[in-house]
């Protein structure tokens, strides 16, 4: 049975920290670079993420001090950043798997993009229920509040065609997995299937794109309700 | 230019092939399914059912995805699959609406 982390190859090829599989083939420069810039890119939407949650809790406090704004008892679900962290992994994956399939795969390359697969499925459902769950308990006040604010379009737009949008998400990431996992053989062999799917990946980060933009118009609208109240 | 794939599909490509398919039915179904919810009174007796319309609206796509999934393996084992039949289940699964 192959292993999927062993630290004994970890201390050997110090380059598997990158990735959290290990892999038959050499790892080559191209694929170490490639590596790098997409962790850079994790670190960046993680620490982006962060600063939104804190702007977000630093100005619901100071709105919660005003008593004339008569908003009271407003909080930021602690499952925002979890469901935007999800969402940006989501669109991450499907760019980690478009970068892989670039040129024509290796086995290697192959075992990666099946990892990054899993990744997009199991975050684009987790970010599904997480998302959800938030919009059934606590976004209805939140609601209220960008309605009467200065931008009630970003409910009645932008919300409305997000929470539409993204209901489909998880069954084509879903079908996409086991697509790439059936047919891992036939997409090394075969430029036309690698090619749609390269499209594929390409079509689902822009719409994943398009959900977390949605989901900033939102926020911002939130925002500038109680900046604004 | 690769070798072309025609060859008569696994199981395992059967279910894969399935749930692609599923998917696509599904997501054309979502958005039909919410005018649908606005304009009859589907969207109160969901929200009577399940707490929320929403939640109604989720788990209506799930079933039919798992009925539609079921149903479609045996449709495909044993079929010849080509990447024509590929391609144009990969196209058509990023071009639903409203995308």
């Amino acid at each position: 049975m192959h292993k999927v982390f062993s630290f004994r190859r970890f201390k050997e090829h110090p380059s598997h920290m990158l990735f959290p599989i290990s892999w038959e083939a050499r790892v080559s420069r191209e694929d170490v670079r490639i590596c790098i810039h997409l962790h850079l890119i994790v670190v960046d939407v993680m620490l982006c993420n962060l600063k939104y949650c804190i702007t977000l809790k630093l100005l619901e406090q100071s709105i919660n001090l005003i008593p004339h704004v008569g908003v009271s008892k407003m909080s930021v679900s602690a499952l925002i950043p979890l469901h935007v962290a999800l969402g940006e992994l989501v669109a991450l994956s499907a760019l980690w798997m478009g970068v892989e399939l670039l040129e024509r795969p290796s086995e290697a390359r192959m075992k990666r993009v099946l990892a990054a697969a899993l990744i997009l499925a199991v975050t684009s459902w987790l970010s599904y229920i997480v998302g959800g769950h938030y919009y059934v308990v606590d976004y209805p006040s939140v609601r209220s509040v960008i309605v009467e604010g200065p931008m009630p379009w970003a409910h009645k737009v932008l919300m409305e065609a997000k929470e539409h949008i993204f209901l489909a998400g998880p069954y084509i990431a879903t079908a996409v997995t086991a697509v790439i996992y059936a047919f891992r053989r036939e997409l090394i062999a075969n430029e036309a299937l690698r090619r749609t799917l390269l499209i594929s990946f390409a079509i689902i980060f822009v719409g994943v794109a398009l959900v977390l933009g949605f989901g900033v118009g939102t926020s911002l609208g939130y925002r500038a309700a109680l900046a604004g109240g | 230019m690769g070798k072309s794939v025609e060859s008569r599909m696994e199981t395992k490509q059967a279910f894969a092939l399935a749930l692609l398919t599923s998917a696509i039915i599904v997501t054309l179904i979502n958005g039909p399914l919410t005018i649908v919810k606005e304009m009859t009174p589907l969207k109160a007796a969901l929200r009577t059912a399940f707490g929320h319309h929403w939640v109604g609206h989720g788990v209506i796509l799930f079933i039919v995805f798992l009925i539609l999934t079921i149903a479609l393996v045996s449709v495909y084992r044993g079929r010849t699959f080509t990447d024509r039949l590929f391609a144009r289940l990969g196209w058509l699964c990023c071009w639903p609406p409203p995308w």
